[in-house]
C-alpha cells in the first residue's frame, strides 16, 4: 500500500495553492506603486549596466501619428537554433533574412540557407574578434560575454545584413531592424553607429522595432505596457507615439530616439520603436511605420518585419531536419551511432517521458 | 498560366489533395489533370471540396485575423492583408477518376500520380477516350465546374431500354433535359421512339415566354404524333380512350383500393364483364346491387363514385365502336414515331390512368412481338416511355402486381421498352425499382434523402458528389450509367440552342424544268 503521506505530493492542479495569486499581487502592486525612474536594460552604455533616467509614464507626451505611404521598406531579421550542445562546444545554425516591401507588396524575400558552425569557447573568441572587427571596421576594444554562442552568431549575421542592406538601399528607403538600435550586449555600439553613418550618408532612414522591450519603470514595471494603458485611456482607438528618450543622456548613447508607439487603432500591442536620426524627422518615419502596421494578421506591427521574421525563423521541423542531417554527417565522418546518441542525449527527455 | 492550378501533395489512391494558388478559382465538380511526366500518365481528377489554406502554423490564425479585420472595420480604419497571394492559398480535395496511360488508354485509378505533380486544366484531348462511349443521344457538353469542355455528353440510344432516371428539384432543368432527349429521339429518324406523357403541356409548346417545345423541332412534322385532351393546335389528335381499353390493372395503378373494394370489383367484373364500370356507375340502387354482390353498400358507393368520375372524363369514350387509341399509339411507336400525350387538364389520377392504359398496351404489344415474331421484334425501335412525377407509380406502396410501371422497370428492357422516370423526389421511389435504372441524369437536388437513395442505386460511385449535386445550377447535371467510366458532369444544352444545331429533313429537290409536261411530246 502506498504511503498516505506521499499523496500530498500528488495533485491534479498544475500550480500550487495561492502561488498564482501571490504572483498576481506582485504584478498589480508593481503597476500601481512603481518608483520614479526609467530603466533601460540592454547591458549597454559602455557600462554593461542598466541605464537609469528620471521619468514618469504620465509625463511623456503622447502624440497622434497619421499613417503615411510607407514607400520602399527593407526589413531584416534573424533565426537560429542549437543543433547540438556538447556543453564544452555548441553546434549552431543561423541565418539572417531580409525582405523588400514596395508599392504595397513584398517584392523580394531573401531567405538564405542556414549557416552551421561548431564552436568551442576558445574558437568563439577567435570568431568574435574576426567578425566584430569586420562589422566595426576596426578591432573592438573588448569582446562581449558570449554565454550562448548561437545568439551572438545570429545577431552578428543580422547586423551584417543590415549593413549590407543600408549600403544597397536607395535614398528615401527605410530599413527596419528587428530589435533596438542599440545593439544589445552582443553587438557593440560601434557597429550600430557605423551602420547609422552609412544610412545618413545615403539618406536612408533606419528604425528598430522591439517586440520584447527592456524598458522598465521603477521596480521593473514594463514601461511599454504602462504607456499603452495610458494611450488607451486618453486617446482610445488611435495611432500614437510617445517619445521616451527625453533625457539628454539618450542623445549621447543612442543614434536616435526611443518611442513607445501604437501603430494601429485597434492593435492590442504597442512597441518600443527606435528611430535613428536621419534624412527625415522621426515623426515621418513613425507615420510610415503606421502605414505598414495595417495587416490584420499583425495589427500594429510593421508588416515587412513580420515577413522577415517568417523568412528567417527556424521552425521545429527545420531543427529536426538539421539535427538529422548533422547526425548523418557525423556518421559519414566515422562517429559511431552510440557516440552520436550520447552527443545528442539530453536527460531532460528521459525525465519528461 | 491560367491552366496551371497547383501541385499535388496528398494523399492516397482514392483521394488526392493539391495546393492551388490564392487567385485560382476552383469549383466543385471541376475536372483537372495531374501530370505525371515520369511515367507518361495523365491523371484525371474531379474537385469534390475546396478549403482555405495559409502559411501560418497557428490553427486559429484565420479566425483571429478575421477578428482583426472586423475590429478595424468597427473602428473605421479598415485593414488590408498584404501579399495575400504569398500567404494564402486553397486546398482542393479531389476524387481520382482514372488516368490516361502512355498509350492513350484510360485506366481506373489504381495508382498514385507523382508527388507534387503539376495540376492543370484538362484539354478536350484528355477526355477524347470518352467519345466512343457517349453514344448517339447527346444532351450537352462535358462540364468542368462552371466551364464546359468541348466534348459532347450523351448515352447510347440502345441503353434507353435499360431505363433512365431524371431527378431534380423544381427549376433545375428537368423539362429542358426531357425536351433535349426527346428531340434527339426525334432526330434519330425512327431509330428510337419515345412515348412522352406531358401533364403540363410544356413539352409540346415549350411553356411560357420564349421557350420552345417539341412542336418547334425540325423533325416534329415528320416524326412526332401528338394526342391531347385539349385543343393543341393542328396536327394534334384528340385523346379519347375507349372505356374497354381500361383494365383492372389500370384502375389499380391509378387508384388505391382497399381489399374489400378490390373484392367488390372482382365480383362486378364477374357479373357484368367489360360493362361493369358503366353498370356500377349508372346504378340507381346501390344498396340493392351491393346486396346482390354480397358486398357492403359503403364499399360499392366508393367504387360507384370513382366509376362515375371515369365515365365523366373527357378522355374516355363509351363508344364501343371506337377503334382503340392505345393500339394506334403502339403502332406509331413501332413505326419509329415519337408520341406526345398532352394530358394537361387531367387530374393526377386521371393522368396516371391514361398513362397506364397506353403504357400497358405498349408493353404488351412489344412483349407479344418478342414472343411471337422475333423478326418483327428485331426491327422495332427501342422505345422510351417518359413519365413525370414517376414516384406516384413507382413507390414502395405501389408494388402491385397489376401496376404496369414496376413491371416495365423490371421487364421492359427485354422487350425493348424503357422507362424514363422523371421525379423531384427519388426518395419516394422503391429502391429495388430504382436499381433497375441504368442511367441517371441527376440535376440539382437539395434533399439529402434524395441524394442518399440515388447513391445506393447509381451505376457509378457518387458518394463523394453530395456537395456538387447540392450546388448544381439549372442545366448542370451528373450523368451516370454503365457506359461511362465515372459519373460525368454535364452541361445540358438549352433546348432553344439545341434546336439550332439540329438539321431537319432535307427539302425536296426543285422540280426539273419541263417535268410537269410529262414524258409525252
Amino acid at each position: 500500500m502506498a504511503d498516505p503521506s506521499g499523496a500530498r505530493l500528488l495533485s491534479l492542479d498544475l500550480v500550487g495553492d495561492d502561488q498564482l495569486d501571490d504572483a498576481a499581487s506582485f504584478v498589480v502592486d508593481l503597476l500601481e506603486h512603481p518608483a520614479s525612474q526609467i530603466h533601460v536594460l540592454e547591458g549597454q552604455a559602455r557600462l554593461d549596466e542598466a541605464l537609469v533616467v528620471q521619468g514618469h509614464p504620465d509625463a511623456f507626451e503622447i502624440a497622434p501619428v497619421d499613417a503615411a505611404d510607407p514607400g520602399t521598406v527593407w526589413a531584416v531579421d534573424g533565426g537560429s537554433c542549437v543543433v547540438a550542445d556538447g556543453r564544452s562546444f555548441q553546434v549552431a545554425a543561423y541565418r539572417a533574412a531580409r525582405v523588400r516591401f514596395a508599392h504595397g507588396v513584398t517584392e523580394l524575400v531573401e531567405r538564405p540557407t542556414l549557416t552551421v558552425r561548431a564552436v568551442s569557447p576558445e574558437e568563439m573568441q577567435v570568431l568574435a574578434r574576426a567578425t566584430l572587427t569586420e562589422l566595426c571596421g576596426q578591432e573592438p576594444e573588448r569582446l562581449p560575454e558570449l554565454p550562448r554562442p548561437v545568439d551572438a552568431l545570429r545577431e552578428w549575421a543580422e547586423w551584417a545584413e543590415v549593413a549590407s542592406t543600408v549600403r544597397g538601399a536607395a535614398a528615401g528607403d527605410l530599413v527596419l531592424v528587428d530589435g533596438s538600435l542599440h545593439g544589445g550586449p552582443l553587438v557593440p555600439q560601434a557597429i550600430v553607429r557605423r551602420v547609422h553613418e552609412e544610412a545618413v550618408s545615403r539618406r536612408v532612414s533606419l528604425a528598430g522595432v522591439v517586440k520584447a522591450s527592456t524598458l522598465f519603470w521603477g521596480r521593473n514595471a514594463p514601461l511599454v505596457t504602462l504607456v499603452k494603458r495610458r494611450g488607451d485611456r486618453e486617446l482610445g482607438r488611435a495611432t500614437w507615439a510617445a517619445r521616451i528618450s527625453t533625457d539628454p543622456v539618450f542623445g549621447r548613447l543612442y543614434v536616435g530616439d526611443i518611442f513607445v508607439a501604437h501603430l494601429a487603432p485597434t492593435a492590442s500591442y504597442a512597441f518600443r520603436v527606435d528611430v535613428a536620426s536621419g534624412p527625415v524627422p522621426a515623426a515621418a518615419v513613425l507615420a510610415r511605420l503606421a502605414g505598414l502596421a495595417d495587416d490584420p494578421a499583425f495589427v500594429g506591427y510593421p508588416y515587412p518585419l513580420a515577413r522577415a521574421h517568417q523568412a528567417a525563423r527556424v521552425t521545429g521541423y527545420d531543427v529536426v531536419d538539421v539535427r538529422r542531417a548533422f547526425r548523418d554527417a557525423l556518421g559519414r565522418r566515422g562517429m559511431s551511432q552510440d557516440d552520436v546518441e550520447v552527443l545528442f542525449q539530453d536527460f531532460h527527455e528521459v525525465l519528461n517521458r | 498560366m491560367s491552366d496551371y492550378k497547383g501541385r499535388i501533395f496528398g494523399k492516397s489512391v482514392l483521394e488526392a489533395t493539391f495546393r492551388s494558388f490564392y487567385g485560382t478559382d476552383l469549383f466543385l465538380g471541376e475536372l483537372l489533370v495531374g501530370e505525371d511526366a515520369e511515367r507518361g500518365r495523365r491523371f484525371l481528377f474531379r474537385v469534390i471540396q475546396v478549403t482555405y489554406g495559409s502559411d501560418s502554423s497557428d490553427p486559429s490564425w484565420s479566425e483571429r485575423t478575421a477578428g482583426a479585420y472586423m475590429a478595424g472595420d468597427a473602428a473605421g480604419t479598415p485593414y488590408s492583408l498584404h501579399d495575400p497571394e504569398q500567404r494564402l492559398y486553397k486546398v482542393a480535395t479531389c476524387q481520382p477518376l482514372g488516368y490516361i496511360d502512355a498509350a492513350g488508354a484510360f485506366r481506373k485509378p489504381k495508382s498514385l500520380p507523382a508527388q507534387f505533380a503539376r495540376v492543370t486544366a484538362p484539354t478536350a484531348e484528355d477526355f477524347a477516350f470518352l467519345r466512343e462511349r457517349m453514344g448517339d443521344v447527346w444532351v450537352g457538353l462535358l462540364r468542368s465546374g462552371e466551364d464546359t469542355i468541348d466534348l459532347e455528353v450523351g448515352i447510347k440510344g440502345e441503353t434507353l431500354t435499360s431505363h433512365v432516371g431524371v431527378f431534380a428539384t423544381t427549376g433545375m432543368g428537368k423539362s429542358n433535359l426531357m425536351k433535349v432527349i426527346a428531340g434527339e429521339i426525334l432526330a434519330s429518324k425512327g431509330r428510337y421512339a419515345c412515348l412522352l406523357f406531358d401533364p403540363h403541356g410544356e413539352y409540346l409548346e415549350g411553356g411560357s415566354g420564349i421557350r420552345r417545345g417539341l412542336r418547334d423541332h425540325p423533325w416534329a412534322a415528320d416524326r412526332l404524333k401528338v394526342y391531347a385532351t385539349r385543343a393543341a393546335g393542328a396536327g394534334a389528335t384528340s385523346l379519347r380512350l375507349a372505356l374497354g381499353e381500361l383494365t383492372l390493372g389500370d384502375l389499380q395503378t391509378a387508384y388505391v383500393w382497399s381489399h374489400a373494394q378490390e373484392d367488390a370489383i372482382y365480383r362486378l367484373v364477374r357479373f357484368f364483364r367489360e360493362e361493369w364500370i358503366v353498370r356500377v356507375g349508372e346504378e340507381q340502387d346501390v344498396a340493392a346491387l351491393a346486396e346482390d354482390l354480397s358486398v357492403a353498400t359503403s364499399t360499392l358507393q366508393v367504387i360507384q363514385r370513382r366509376a362515375q368520375r371515369i365515365l365523366d372524363m373527357p378522355c374516355i369514350s363509351r363508344d364501343t365502336s371506337q377503334p382503340s387509341l392505345s393500339e394506334r399509339i403502339v403502332r406509331e411507336l413501332m413505326d419509329g414515331y415519337s408520341v406526345l400525350v398532352d394530358s394537361s387538364g387531367l387530374s393526377s389520377t386521371e393522368e396516371i390512368l391514361v398513362a397506364s392504359v397506353i403504357t400497358r398496351a405498349v408493353l404488351e404489344a412489344y412483349s407479344d412481338a418478342y414472343l411471337d415474331d422475333r423478326e418483327r421484334f428485331a426491327a422495332l425501335p427501342p422505345t422510351l416511355v417518359a413519365l413525370e412525377e414517376a414516384q406516384r407509380v413507382l413507390g414502395r406502396a405501389m408494388r402491385s402486381e397489376e401496376n404496369v410501371f414496376p413491371r416495365l422497370a423490371r421487364e421492359g428492357r427485354k422487350f425493348k421498352v424503357g422507362l424514363c422516370a422523371v421525379s423531384q423526389q427519388p426518395k419516394l421511389i422503391d429502391d429495388e425499382l430504382l436499381s433497375q435504372f441504368n442511367t441517371f441524369f441527376i440535376l440539382g437536388l437539395a434533399d439529402e434523402k434524395d441524394r442518399h437513395i440515388l447513391r445506393g442505386s447509381s451505376k457509378q460511385d457518387i458518394s463523394d458528389l453530395g456537395p456538387e449535386i447540392q450546388t448544381l445550377m439549372p442545366g448542370e447535371a451528373i450523368v451516370t450509367n454503365l457506359e461511362a467510366p465515372f459519373a460525368l458532369p454535364a452541361q445540358v444544352s438549352l433546348y432553344e440552342d439545341y434546336l439550332k444545331s439540329v438539321a431537319g429533313p432535307s427539302p425536296l429537290p426543285p422540280t426539273p424544268e419541263g417535268a410537269s409536261k410529262g414524258f409525252a411530246e
